[in-house]
Parts: structure tokens; sequence; C-alpha cells
């Protein structure tokens, strides 16, 4: 790229806008659903040491939460675009859980995602308890 | 005083082609219903190669200057001959490769590179999902073709020949191709297999160009229909934030050297393979590899009941 001839800049700039535009108009813009059968299986993908036990699914389909059979871990799993990515969670590693409303927002300070908000209507309360730091294991 | 030829710069020069060859594989998906393209994923693969090439204009200087001034102590001359040409075609894919099996397996090197690999899409956009800190110091090790004598204007001509050559590799679209073509070049196929998370397929077929070299050196592994590539990171990213993509190894490296207890400990966080640690939390890939294939052998073992 020469920062000295402007149409060096602009193809890349157009070729970006028309490569979103066609992704867009393909149905590019979709997310993941999550169901308990897609959560099992990235969890044998990519958690294979982690033994599920009781599972929650978000709402929209956007997340899950699922114990650690015979554990106190739990995993988090939650759409990233249409891919699903999840992780472990120890106690150790959450900074922050909160209830509002239905909407349990869980904090790890992991630097490679935000925090996770889950919609779990009825749920919400007992999911927290079980996640909060300081929880006794049961 | 030697005059140099006024190479062009193939990366430039490709633009426009990769521009359309990654609308003409969105066309290809969409026509076959597979979509292979998601819209903030993509995004965030065209904002990488953007930032690269930003820094590519700063850095690529300082890195013109340090091959100039290595190239005064050469051992031999080769200047630009036909040959010269043909036997940097080699050389600087041997250069590549080494490169990028160190990108692999030592965690600094891993840093700069997991960005490439953190899509969980395979597609002609993943090509351009470039680092943008690579570029600050890999060239250290393009420095021995110019101390050998290589011109430093026909390593960088070569890197964006190999650079270019990579682009169309990074898609589903295309098959195997014919055997002696698969045998001795890097292929989709092949490089499918390098993006891939299976165990199997881990840290395997580093090649730029030629896959020879992974056939060489023991890293070679074949595409295995029965075994479809999953694509990404060990852990994946939950964010398609250019800056998380481009900083997150480093933020952990640097946590984790915060929290290392000796001088040994921050040594392997920094330079050992990608994974290691002292509390068991993560696994590098060799013990990833070893747990799949202890799980695969064991039903396999009959019973001593």
């Amino acid at each position: 790229m020469d920062p000295k001839n402007p149409v060096t800049l602009l193809i890349p700039l157009v070729g970006i806008a028309l490569i979103l535009a066609a992704v867009w108009l393909t149905g590019g813009a979709r997310r993941a659903r999550l169901d308990r059968a897609l959560v099992l299986r990235r969890l044998a993908e990519d958690l294979p040491d982690f033994a599920a036990g009781e599972m929650v699914i978000d709402a929209d389909g956007a997340g899950a939460l699922i114990a650690e059979a015979g554990g106190t871990a739990h995993a988090v799993a939650f759409a990233a675009g249409d891919k699903v990515v999840v992780r472990r969670l120890e106690r150790r590693d959450l900074r922050r859980v909160a209830l509002a409303g239905d909407r349990l927002t869980i904090d790890t300070g992991d630097f490679t995602h935000g925090r996770v908000v889950l919609a779990l209507p009825g749920e919400g309360a007992r999911w927290a308890a079980r996640l909060a730091p300081g929880e006794r294991a049961p | 005083m030697t005059l140099e030829p006024r190479l062009a710069d193939p990366v430039q020069l490709a633009i426009p082609a990769f521009i359309l060859l990654v609308l003409l594989e969105i066309a290809v998906a969409r026509a076959r219903r597979r979509p292979a393209y998601e819209l903030r994923d993509t995004a965030a693969s065209l904002a990488m190669g953007l930032g690269n090439l930003a820094v590519g204009l700063v850095a690529g200087a300082g890195v013109y200057v340090a091959l100039n001034f290595v190239h005064q102590f050469r051992l031999v001359d080769i200047g630009y001959r036909w040959w010269s040409f043909a036997l940097i075609l080699f050389a600087e894919d041997l250069t590549y490769y080494g490169f990028h099996r160190l990108s692999h397996r030592s965690r600094f090197w891993w840093a700069a590179h997991v960005n490439h690999h953190s899509s969980q899409h395979y597609n002609l956009s993943t090509a351009l999902r470039q680092t943008w800190t690579g570029g600050l110091f890999d060239w250290v090790l393009w420095l021995p073709l110019a101390l050998v004598g290589f011109p430093p204007a026909l390593i960088v001509f070569e890197k964006g020949v190999s650079l270019v050559y990579q682009f169309w590799i990074h898609t589903e679209a295309i098959g195997r191709l014919p055997r002696w073509f698969e045998a001795v070049m890097n292929t989709p196929s092949h490089h499918r297999v390098h993006h891939a998370t299976n165990p199997r397929y881990l840290d395997r077929n580093y090649a730029g160009i030629f896959i020879l070299w992974d056939r060489l050196f023991g890293s070679f592994v074949e595409e295995e229909p029965g075994d479809p590539c999953r694509y990404g990171i060990v852990h994946n990213l939950g964010s398609f934030n250019p800056l998380r993509i481009a900083f997150h190894e480093w933020v952990a490296i640097a946590r984790d050297l915060a929290a290392a207890r000796s001088w040994r400990e921050r040594l392997v966080f920094l330079l050992a393979p990608p994974g290691r640690c002292f509390d068991g939390s993560r696994r590098t890939t060799d013990e990833i590899r070893a747990q799949w294939l202890n799980a695969a052998i064991a039903p396999a073992r009959p019973s001593t009941g």
C-alpha cells in the first residue's frame, strides 16, 4: 500500500464494503441458537474432561450454564456469531455474578470475551446461588 | 554501487483479486447452501487485514534498513539472476516453515500469530486475518537470507509472493487437487488441517508454498474425511473486537508473568509451547494429543479382568 497514492487505500476500503454487503445480503448476520445437543457436542469437543450434569439454556438460546456432574465446577456456553464458545468456570474464575430480574450476568475477567448475560426465567436465582463465589459446596 | 531492479509489491497487486475471490467464494457458498461467512467474523478478519497493512507501512522501512545492514556482510553476492528467483522461492519458503513452526511452538511467537487462527470459520477472509504485532519482530528470522547474500528487495518480494500464494488455500470450496499437486504444494486440504483444532490435526502442516517441508520434517498430516476439521483455537474467542483478537494472548502472557513465582516460571510462560502451565488449568498440544490417543486406544485394549 502506497500512502501517497489514495487509490491504493481506496481499493481495500471499497472491497471491504462490497464484501460485508455481500455477506449481509446472503444471510450472514445470523447467530447460533443453542440447544442441549449442541452444547453437549461442543463440551465434548472443547472440554473433554468436563462431565456435564444439570444444564439450563438461556431463553433466547444465546447461552447455557452447565453444572459438572460430581464436581463443583461449571461451564458456560454462549453464541459468538453463528458459532459457540465454551468455558470451564471454577469458583476462582468468577469475578462477579449478578442477577437483575431474570438476567444473570457472569463476569470472569477473561479478556477473550466480555460479560456473559443469560436470560433464565425462573431459574436465575438458583443458578446465581450455585455460581456465587463463597458458596459452600454441597 | 549496485542498482536494484524495482520489484513490484505482489500483495498490493493482488488486493483486487483477493476482493473478487472472496466475493466469488461467498457466491459459491450461497449456491451450495453451505454458509461459509458470518458478518461479524468477516468484519473482524477484514479489520485485522487492514490493521496489518497499516503496521506494515510503519514497520516496513525498519525491516528494509535491517535487511540492508545485514546484507553488507553477505557471504556471497547472489544478486538478480534468473536462478536467484528460483533459489529464493525455496530458501524463503524454508524460512517461512521455520518461522511458522516456531509461531506455534513458542508462546511469545504464538501471541503474535494466534489471531490468524482465531476464527471458527475457514474461508478466504480468514487469510486476511493477519497479525498486528508480528511485523514488529518476526522479520529477524529472514535476516539470515540477507546474510547469505539474497538482495533485501528480493527477500521482501518473495515474502509477498508467499503471502499471495497462501491466500487461495484458505477455503473449503476446493476439495482435493490432483495427487501430484497435493504431494508437492500446500493446498486447501493441507491448510484446512493446519487451521483445525481436532487433536489429530493440531500443530501440523506449517508449510507456506511447498508441503515438502512438512513431509521432510515430520509435521505432515493428511486431511481425513472421517474427521472433519473444526476450526479455531483450543480456547476460542468469544469476541469480534479486533483489539481483543490482536492482543488477547499478550494480555494472557502479561497476567501469567505477573503471577509467576520464579524466573523459571516466567521463562516457561513466555517461551514454552502455548498451554504450558503449572496448575493444570491448560494443556499443550502434545498433552491434548496424548490424551486423545489414550482415549482412542483405551476401548481397543483387551480386558484383563
